[in-house]
């Protein structure tokens, strides 16, 4: 039988990453886009054909594709954060920058949309279904634009080796932020883009 | 050294299974979907998420309360958007 304190050597560390006020942060934008997601999910209960006919109108390999970056660009901030943590500061930048750029990918491919919708006449006055995928869809790319900006101070501030690899959490909590976004959009790509109900 | 290069590859096995995971999902969805197709799309985005919250959020490690929280965020959304639509 094991003394108290050989159990707890046992027990792995347990670490939040990032900062606290992060975390509170977070909660409460995925409280928001949850409350957002209901009400797309509720409306389109209520009133199934406009939801499909209005579906219909989008691409869904633009919606495919502004996945793939999004995701790649998680990726490759995630492994920007490895580097940083193991004082590899510049290769750690040079992630970021690759992050940045496929962020980049995901705002063209965004805009082009918008500006495609808008050219049809599609825009937020149209019907229920355009109301709430403009705001849903728009409040997601406001995010995304704040979360380039974070990238972009990260990148900086990797490339000037300033971060401290022995306490990450400035740049753990940036990297959180982006990983945010990236979870909003996991759901919120299915059920506008996707689901038929 | 070692640890880092561990960790890379492990982030990178993450994203490769969430780029197949996210092809999977848009042949899945998208056509007149019944109750399976919403419960297929709606299983493999937990799955992208938990692939998410544990790997690239590297939630493996923290408290159990963040992690349950983070989990518990996606599973009511998917289960709450499941039900609406079978409503």
């Amino acid at each position: 039988m094991s003394t108290l304190p050989e159990a707890f050597a046992t027990e792995p560390v347990r670490r939040l990453p990032g900062d606290l006020a992060m975390w509170c942060f977070i909660l409460a934008e995925l409280t928001l886009f949850a409350a957002l997601i209901i009400t797309f999910a509720v409306s389109q209960a209520l009133n199934r054909q406009l939801f499909s006919a209005g579906r219909a109108l989008l691409d869904r390999s633009t919606g495919l594709d502004m996945t793939l970056s999004l995701l790649s660009s998680g990726a490759l901030i995630a492994l920007g954060v490895v580097q940083v943590r193991k004082a590899a500061q510049r290769r750690g930048a040079y992630l970021l920058i690759a992050a940045f750029l496929s962020a980049l990918v995901y705002v063209w491919i965004k805009s082009q949309e918008y500006w495609h919708l808008a050219h049809l006449g599609l825009n937020i006055e149209r019907d229920t279904f355009f109301t709430l995928f403009w705001i849903l869809t728009g409040l997601h790319f406001v995010h995304v634009l704040l979360g380039m900006l974070i990238i972009v101070c990260m990148s900086y501030t990797a490339w000037r080796g300033e971060f401290d690899p022995q306490a990450p959490s400035a740049i753990e909590s940036g990297a959180l932020y982006w990983h945010m976004v990236d979870l909003i959009w996991l759901m919120l790509f299915p059920v506008v883009y996707l689901i038929n109900g | 050294m070692a640890n880092a290069n561990a960790e890379s590859r492990y982030l990178l096995w993450g994203w490769f299974a969430l780029l197949i995971l996210s092809l999977c999902i848009v042949q899945l969805g998208g056509g007149r979907g019944g109750g399976q197709v919403i419960t297929a799309v709606l299983g493999i985005a937990l799955i992208k998420a938990a692939v998410i919250i544990e790997q690239f959020m590297d939630m493996r490690h923290a408290p159990r309360l963040w992690r349950c929280l983070l989990h518990a965020w996606v599973a009511v959304l998917s289960l709450a958007i499941a039900v609406i639509m079978a409503l």
